[in-house]
């Protein structure tokens, strides 16, 4: 799983691996704690940064990452590295989030008069589709592991098209190329599965 | 990779550059007789024009937003401006609609909350306010009457009147709608589009969805404008976005085939929406759909519809034949406004219509609000101007070092704030900032002796700004770039990019250094006219070093003060860099600190106070510009606020004479609840830091939590006492620390550190001194992951929640290390977060036996007999101290009491739920995130605050005395 240009590294993917494969429940125990931080910082990011949100939100999830990851050189190879698993780390923990989060609103929430498809939920809102998404991704991961990578540093990263390209030691426009793929093929997978 | 795929990707990349007609031949040619690839070539390359938002802004910006909205903790009782709020009447991605009783006018009315993603930008909700009560300013009983637009903490609302009803779709639903109530129906709709076609308002959303039908069988139309709101902010025209987004949203169905190509919507979109609605309600299906969006995007476009009267024989062939003729693909072929339709179905004659304008329902609009968003800000405080700037105009020339201190503020027009450090020129003339109002962001300069700051143009988005030497331009960040702007009306320049910034200093060589990045990079320079950039710091990895950030030029220009971060305390704080240098790591640290650091010339000599925050406080000390040296000895600083967040400057700067600064800064943070559990007596203590899972002592005096400390990037622990007000840490590590519980003497906690994603068999249970004197002995933290969950009265063993397996059980430990940790629950589904009943007797835990969190409790010796206390769902059960009370959260966090009482063959017998009068209580089902008192009074529990952000800028003359 772990980007091309960081195969060199086995440090990087031996990390990857034991944190993908064992501590699957483990990690549960650390939502609450990047819930707590995104909660808090929600308001703030949002007043910030009208205009250039994509911005913000690079650092945003690096600080998040950085502070539950902990800064451990030996570990961290670059910056590459730091943002593979940064994005990594976000996918997983926004869709845990929002999975949990469309459970719990199952569970709840009656006395209703007003429909509530009146209030619609875009296909990109995080709690309606961030589930979905997250599967559609892996099924492109399947055919193509690049163009899912992109998708990850991008989407869940909030990186730049520069930073992708430095990050997987891609040309930019093939990183262009990627996501225009990437997006216009979950958007049909999406729409395809999620039609009304 | 498949050759299909490879192939597909080819075409694709190919193909996306060309213009659109291009497309088609170069697929027939490169496809040649592969007619599966070309399908999905095709297919895609559709589909990529028209994305539009999807996924557009990161995952983490939508989440962020809906987070916001639950901030505003919505709950019956709140009060929203003028209105109560009542009950809950639906909700969804987009935001709340809540019923409110208007308490001026003594109504009901129906509040709806929009999310602040569909409102990020004002001018698009100025435009949204305008046309949703200009909709309503119609007065037209076919149209929902908006009272107010509003907006609370950030989340806008709307207030209109409260229906009584259901909307178009539920009554489809419902089942088959006889000729005659679909025509009264139309006709509602056609009058209220009517009335408002010709006041050129375009529904452009219109559906089933926000057609409501009233009990008294009126029909209003909801929400016009919304369709606007929606639109990407990016997108003038909106146009080929409008397709986009309705894709998103699932409401392709209504689309008229202009919308769906692109073209922008008129009033004769809306009437092909009417007609897909009647086709609906006459024929019980749609007209195109398909079994996918794109299949319906595609009939809207190119098909025609069934025959109507083939579907439903009742139809009369006039009406069939305005509804052929309001689903024509050409806008020119369709009736040309909702009169003349009005019109057209009136001369159907249907005996049973009746008509369908709710002629009760009228009555005025209330006199609207004037929101903060949407007041323009020039209020200016005119007797702060006059009791200061006035005033000045003449003081200032005379100001000398020597001089007494002079104070007075500056108070921002209404609904402005700081967004930044107010920064003084180089000859103490001006300040600049940047400041937030509703239009955004902006780069202001003041000159002191003026009454009024000057917007500089161009500069949306501005941050962190920084003067030039020589006074006459000013650095900052904005659009991901490092700017200048040459005052007073220069048009601003980008030198280089800056993702996420942290501060910059113009050197007097004209090279400016600074951040180009968050984290993980050093300084960079470039020259002030552009160029290449160069990295000038390097992190050193092996010092832990995370990010050089705030640079400080120093006097001689060639010198500059910077911060660095790092884990270890050894090598966080102030460093000295030189400009003319190559790149190179941080040289001898100059002082420890936790934030950036502000240079105070003093004036008429070399030295300087610095001021910067270490541990917590504002520290300043002595700096010689020449010897380019740092006393050895801090003084605190107290006329500056502490604990603002490290990621922030410090809200300080000053030339020689002249000093600005921000006082009221109350940075995001927590804050922890106390309240009475019949609801009354809440008491507050605010933080600047996120803290988690309080924990009360056994005698009730202290909390002890974990808190993520900013400086160190890690959570710690840390014990307040209540009483006191004092407050220390129990254990510093590298390590995240979580949960933690006390033992039933209180002198003791345990907890478990370690970094949860590396594992490599670091997680340790750790049993502390709650005297902050440290580590007693530390326990092997069985399977992956273990945190402790109770300890046991006798003070000898501790419950544990163990991770093996992907499996959660249930496990104890005896607690003074003499014998090995034990399962206790172990089945193969999750058990976990486990309390001893008081007297021992019995064990409440969470159990997902079923699927989902019960709590559970069974005997302590074991499972006998086991009762399900919650019911339907429950998680963190947690026991009042005398024994007659369970206490346990729903999965909404709603917190619940369980009344526990003995029978006479000594088993337990439970009450049913109670519902408790406090706050829900957020952040999931993991780990117990609330505790209550030892009197069985009082619930602590964790909330989310945010920043208020400074409206004032304090201006001291002759500040030196300041610091003395």
């Amino acid at each position: 799983m772990a980007p091309d240009a960081q195969s060199t590294s086995g440090d990087v993917t031996g990390l990857l691996k034991v944190w993908s494969e064992g501590d699957e429940r483990a990690f549960d125990r650390l939502i609450p704690l990047v819930y707590a931080e995104l909660h808090r910082m929600a308001h703030r990011y949002l007043a910030r940064e009208r205009g250039d949100v994509s911005m913000q939100a690079t650092g945003l999830v690096n600080e998040i990452c950085l502070r539950l990851l902990g800064w451990d050189p030996v570990h961290w190879q670059n910056r590459g590295h730091f943002f593979g698993v940064s994005a990594q780390m976000m996918r997983r923990v926004l869709v845990d989030i929002a999975r949990r989060r469309q459970a719990g609103r199952r569970g709840g929430r009656s006395a209703v008069h007003i429909p509530v498809e009146e209030l619609e939920i875009p296909a990109d809102s995080p709690d309606a589709d961030l589930v979905a998404l997250d599967e559609a991704l892996q099924e492109l991961a399947a055919n193509d592991a690049r163009k899912a990578q992109v998708v990850e540093l991008k989407f869940f990263g909030g990186l730049s098209m520069e930073d992708i390209a430095r990050t997987l030691n891609i040309s930019l426009r093939t990183v262009h190329n990627d996501w225009a793929f990437a997006r216009a093929w979950l958007y049909r997978s999406l729409a395809d599965g999620g039609s009304r | 990779m498949s050759a299909h795929w490879e192939e597909l990707d080819r075409i694709f990349a190919e193909a996306r550059e060309m213009p659109l007609a291009d497309q088609a031949v170069f697929l027939a040619r490169a496809c040649g007789s592969n007619a599966a690839l070309r399908v999905e070539a095709e297919s895609l390359l559709s589909v990529s024009n028209l994305t539009g938002e999807f996924m557009a802004r990161p995952a983490i910006d939508r989440l962020a937003q809906s987070l916001a909205g639950e901030g505003l903790d919505l709950q019956p009782g709140r009060r929203i401006g003028a209105y109560a709020l009542v009950q809950q009447l639906g909700s969804g991605g987009a935001g709340e609609v809540w019923r409110a009783k208007d308490e001026r006018l003594g109504r009901d009315v129906a509040i709806k909350f929009l999310l602040p993603h569909l409102s990020g930008d004002a001018e698009k909700l100025r435009r949204f306010a305008e046309e949703a009560r200009a909709a309503s300013t119609l007065n037209h009983p076919n149209i929902l009457i908006v009272h107010d637009v509003g907006e609370q903490e950030g989340m806008p609302y709307l207030v209109s009147e409260c229906l009584e009803g259901r909307s178009l779709r539920e009554r489809l639903k419902a089942g088959p709608m006889a000729v005659s109530e679909a025509m009264s129906v139309t006709q509602g709709i056609a009058q209220g589009l009517a009335a408002a076609h010709e006041r050129g308002i375009v529904h452009r959303d219109l559906k089933p969805e926000n057609t409501f039908l009233k009990s008294d069988g009126g029909i209003k139309l909801l929400d016009f404008g919304l369709a606007k709101l929606k639109l990407p902010a990016a997108s003038p025209a909106a146009s080929a976005d409008d397709a986009a987004l309705s894709l998103v949203a699932g409401t392709a169905a209504y689309m008229a085939p202009e919308q769906a190509r692109g073209e922008s919507p008129d009033p004769r979109s809306d009437l092909f929406a009417l007609g897909v609605m009647m086709y609906e309600m006459l024929a019980g299906q749609h007209p195109f759909r398909g079994t996918s969006v794109f299949q319906t995007l595609e009939a809207i476009l190119t098909r025609d519809p069934a025959d109507l009267q083939d579907l439903n024989d009742r139809v009369p062939p006039a009406l069939a034949r305005i509804v052929m003729r309001l689903l024509q693909k050409s806008p020119d072929a369709r009736f040309q406004s909702a009169r003349d339709l009005a019109w057209s179905l009136a001369q159907v004659t249907d005996p049973a219509a009746r008509p369908a304008t709710d002629r009760s329902g009228a009555q005025p609009a209330a006199v609207v609000r004037k929101s903060r968003w949407l007041r323009i800000a020039v209020t200016l405080t005119i007797a702060a101007a006059v009791a200061s700037g006035l005033w000045l105009v003449d003081r200032y020339p005379q100001a000398t070092p020597m001089g007494a201190l002079t104070r007075f503020t500056w108070t921002l027009p209404a609904g402005m704030s700081l967004d930044s450090a107010p920064v003084v020129a180089p000859n103490g003339r001006s300040i600049a900032y940047t400041a937030e109002n509703a239009d955004g962001v902006r780069l202001y300069v003041r000159d002191l002796g003026s009454l009024e700051a000057k917007a500089i143009a161009g500069t949306e988005g501005a941050r962190q700004p920084f003067w030039s030497p020589d006074g006459r331009s000013l650095g900052y960040f904005g659009e991901g770039k490092l700017m200048k702007v040459l005052l007073p009306n220069g048009a601003p320049t980008a030198l280089a990019d800056a993702m996420e910034t942290r501060g910059g200093a113009w050197m007097s060589s004209d090279t400016i250094v600074y951040a180009p990045d968050l984290i993980l990079t050093g300084l960079s320079r470039v020259n002030a006219d552009g160029g290449a950039t160069e990295p000038l710091t390097l992190l050193d990895p092996s010092r832990g070093e995370t990010s050089h950030w705030w640079p400080v030029a120093l006097p001689d220009g060639m010198h500059f003060l910077y911060l660095v971060r790092s884990i270890h305390d050894a090598h966080r704080g102030i460093y000295l860099g030189r400009v003319d240098q190559p790149a190179a790591q941080a040289g001898e640290r100059l002082f420890y600190a936790e934030s950036s650091v502000t240079y105070l010339p003093i004036a008429g000599s070399d030295d300087a106070e610095l001021i910067y925050m270490a541990n917590g406080r504002v520290e300043s000390r002595r700096f010689n510009a020449t010897s380019l040296a740092a006393d050895a000895h801090a003084r605190t600083v107290d006329f500056l606020p502490a604990r603002r967040t490290v990621r922030d400057p410090l809200l300080v700067s000053a030339s020689a004479d002249v000093m600005a600064f921000a006082t009221s800064v109350i940075p995001v943070g927590s804050r922890m609840v106390s309240i009475g559990l019949d609801g009354k007596d809440p008491r507050y203590w605010d933080y600047a830091e996120a803290h988690l899972q309080p924990r009360v002592s056994p005698d009730g005096k202290l909390v002890a939590r974990s808190i993520i400390d900013e400086t160190r990037s890690q959570p710690d622990f840390w014990i307040e006492d209540l009483e006191r007000g004092t407050f220390y840490p129990v254990l510093r590590t590298l390590k995240p620390d979580m949960s933690a519980i006390w033992s039933p003497d209180g002198r003791q906690l345990a907890l478990v550190t370690g970094h949860l994603p590396h594992r490599h068999g670091e997680l340790v249970l750790n049993v502390i001194a709650a005297d902050g004197t440290g580590l007693i002995r530390s326990l092997a933290c069985p399977g992956d992951y273990c945190e402790p969950s109770d300890w046991s009265r006798d003070g000898s063993t501790l419950l544990l929640t163990v991770l093996e397996s992907e499996n959660w059980n249930v496990w104890t430990v005896p607690a003074d290390g003499s014998g090995a940790a034990r399962p206790l629950l172990a089945a193969d589904f999750n058990e976990k977060d486990a309390r001893w009943s008081p007297d021992g007797r019995w064990l409440a835990y969470v159990s997902e036996e079923a699927g989902h969190p019960e709590v559970l409790v069974h005997s302590a010796t074991g499972p006998a007999r086991r009762y399900v206390i919650s019911g339907e769902g429950g998680v963190q059960p947690v026991w009042r101290r005398d024994g007659k009370l369970l206490y346990f959260l729903t999965l909404e966090g709603q917190l619940r009491g369980v009344a526990v009482g003995q029978r006479i063959n000594g088993e337990p017998a439970f009450g049913l739920p109670t519902k408790l009068d406090v706050p829900t209580i957020g952040f999931g089902h993991w780990g117990t995130q609330y505790d209550i008192s030892p009197d069985g009074r009082r619930i602590y529990f964790m909330q989310n605050t945010q920043e208020a952000a400074p409206q004032e800028i304090q201006i001291a003359i002759n500040w030196r005395t300041l610091l003395d």
